[in-house]
């Protein structure tokens, strides 16, 4: 604007030195002008979808990287409602519901550089699907060593008022009366369960200690590495074993444990939960 | 008209085209949604980041405040339980009642000054003023609804389409929008103006009897350690010594503390006269009985906040001063502002 300003103050200085004829086409001439420079001005402030702006420094390589979450009960896929399967302890069980958040999630290289997922929220539920692909875009190249996400919703967007997309609480993984997000959602049934009709009911959330259920996940890459090369797809596959919610370091008996909210036991089963990922398998 | 004129002319239109089109971006329209407070207030918690106090928006919010289409069945509005007259308490009702006549389990608390609030209900269960309201949508013995249906409900109405489009200039509803709409109504329902303030802002103009001074004196010295001013309560979590076995366990519930047992949020005791009855369960009617439950009625438990091991000593003289100090903190222009009521 400052600019446009000055530009007509010395069109205005030689306007006066000149003739009728040349002034008509030079009024038109600032109309225009003007007209433009406001319609520039406007854009620059509307306009958040500018390329150059979510373009990454030109100089690094980019590819991507896709993880596949693949439902597991033990070594074979989890099928809901439909089979019977047996927890660590050695009782019997049918799941119905079983769902996850999964956030922030991080690759780091050899050489200990980050990157991070921007807005890295993700709702994992069988009831969707047998598979869930998180997709990491514009990844530097290299290689990289490990990979970290969060089993849950990190504090801050806990309590970071009202939020959409993956933490929309229509998702019904909100809790109202005690704020916050549901960060693992298992229900289904075993005879050994002592509440009513059976039921195994395990909804784990809660982020304030001495109870905070967030859990940070680095399943072994092994020998493997990620090697990202410039406009290049890898994926990393990896296996979530629902029965290990059950398993270790806290061995659950559902006769005597059947059903959570947070608390406690909900932080006891997020330590089990949190070995239930693992690498099936690494292509570059 | 000289070529002069002309140009001058020429030069104002492009400076005016500039303005018109800055103007067609998003703006705040505070107009007569007027967020201010006086200078002894603190910096309140919830300062409308991320949600634009706009007058689109606050009168949205406002209508979905009072629109019983939040509830399962159409029969139950925000502004049922929370009624302007009252300070948006529930006049003359010891809890909340919901739809199908189902009632909850504790008194609806006024509404206001709500952005100087680190955490919503009488346990704190909720952290964020923009959350909050999912708890009475979905509460089976409240509005018994789901977030979805809400949602899916408002999308069909071709008044809220309209309405959010233009609060939000965005064209789906999102259970984002509802609470931030919502947010921005109950954010700004802010009480500053009782006799109180007034008289603390310019006590020649107006000055307190003696008996509100006596009061103020007395309330200070036994009251304003869980209820200082200027927002008249400390935020905290207290057990006020109502029960020496816990029916309802508090705070507990969030924090699985032992320690919690029995302790609800002390709340804000302006505008206190107009807000009873009184307690997380609303078993005291009137003033005098809650003066009264402190002078001679606390009951002993192992969370009982230390300040209360003795009650507080009252005489009939003092509580009477008490009270007559309290009814300062009433604001009229508050609970008669016609930008809240429905």
């Amino acid at each position: 604007m400052q600019r446009q300003h000055t530009l007509i103050f010395i069109i205005l200085f030689i306007f006066f030195k000149m003739k009728s004829i040349l002034k008509v086409s030079l009024i038109t001439l600032i109309v225009i002008i003007g007209f433009s420079s406001c319609k520039k001005d406007r854009k620059i402030d509307v306009n958040t979808e500018d390329p150059s702006i979510d373009k990454p420094d030109n100089q690094e390589k980019f590819g991507t990287v896709s993880i596949v979450f693949s439902s597991k009960a033990g070594n074979s896929d989890l099928e809901l409602d439909s089979v019977k399967y047996t927890n660590a302890h050695g009782d019997s069980l049918t799941i119905s519901k079983f769902k996850y958040y999964l956030s922030n999630f991080k690759l780091i290289k050899d050489d200990g550089t980050v990157y991070k997922q921007e807005e890295s929220y993700h709702l994992i539920n069988r009831s969707n699907g047998k598979t869930y692909t998180v997709e990491l875009e514009n990844v530097p190249v290299g290689t990289y060593n490990s990979l970290n996400y969060l089993l849950g919703v990190d504090s801050a967007r806990n309590t970071s008022g009202a939020q959409t997309g993956a933490l929309d609480p229509a998702l019904n993984m909100f809790w109202s009366w005690n704020q916050g997000y549901i960060f693992l959602l298992f229900e289904g049934t075993s005879p050994a369960s002592q509440s009513f009709n059976q039921a195994l009911s395990f909804h784990i959330g809660g982020f304030t200690l001495p109870y905070n259920c967030i859990r940070s996940i680095s399943p072994s890459f092994g020998s493997q590495n990620v090697l990202v090369t410039e406009g290049h797809n890898s994926t990393i596959f990896v296996n979530t074993d629902v029965l290990k919610m059950f398993e270790s370091p806290h061995l659950i008996k559902f006769s005597q444990v059947s059903e959570s909210l947070g608390g406690a036991i909900g932080s006891s089963i997020s330590d089990n939960a949190a070995n239930m990922f693992s690498i099936a398998s690494i292509q570059n | 008209m000289t070529l002069r004129r002309i140009f001058s002319f020429l030069f104002l239109l492009n400076i005016l085209s500039c303005k018109t089109d800055s103007e067609i971006l998003p703006s705040i329209s505070k107009e007569d949604i007027q967020i201010k407070w006086p200078d002894y207030f603190p910096q309140p918690e919830y300062n409308f980041e991320n949600n634009s106090l706009t007058k689109e928006g606050f009168y949205l919010g406002k209508k979905l405040f009072y629109d019983p289409i939040l509830s399962k069945d159409s029969t139950i509005s925000c502004g049922s339980c929370h009624q302007s007259f009252v300070a948006f308490a529930h006049a003359d009702h010891k809890l909340s009642h919901g739809i199908n006549n189902l009632q909850g389990i504790r008194n609806a608390p006024g509404l206001y000054n709500l952005i100087w609030q680190k955490s919503f209900f009488w346990d704190g269960g909720a952290r964020h003023i923009e959350l909050q309201p999912i708890a009475p949508i979905i509460n089976p013995v409240e509005m018994g609804e789901t977030i979805d249906h809400v949602v899916y409900k408002l999308r069909r109405n071709n008044a809220y389409k309209s309405l959010f489009n233009k609060a939000f200039m965005s064209d789906s509803i999102t259970s984002q929008l509802l609470l931030k709409a919502l947010a921005q109504f109950m954010g700004a329902l802010i009480s500053t103006n009782s006799k109180y303030d007034r008289y603390i802002q310019n006590p020649k103009m107006n000055p307190f009897t003696d008996d509100e001074k006596d009061g103020l004196a007395l309330f200070e010295n036994k009251c304003s350690s869980c209820h200082p001013a200027p927002l008249f309560t400390d935020g905290f979590f207290r057990n006020n010594g109502l029960d020496s076995t816990f029916i309802d366990s508090g705070r507990y519930r969030i924090t699985n503390l032992p320690s919690d047992w029995g302790k609800f949020k002390v709340p804000s005791l302006r505008n206190v006269e107009v807000t009873y009855p009184y307690m997380h369960n609303g078993r005291f009617e009137t003033l005098e009985q809650v003066l009264e439950h402190y002078n001679n009625g606390v009951l002993q438990s192992v969370t009982l906040d230390p300040l209360l091991r003795n009650g507080i000593a009252l005489n009939n003289t003092e509580k009477r001063k008490i009270i007559t100090f309290l009814k300062t903190l009433t604001d009229r222009d508050f609970i008669q502002d016609k930008r809240f009521s429905e």
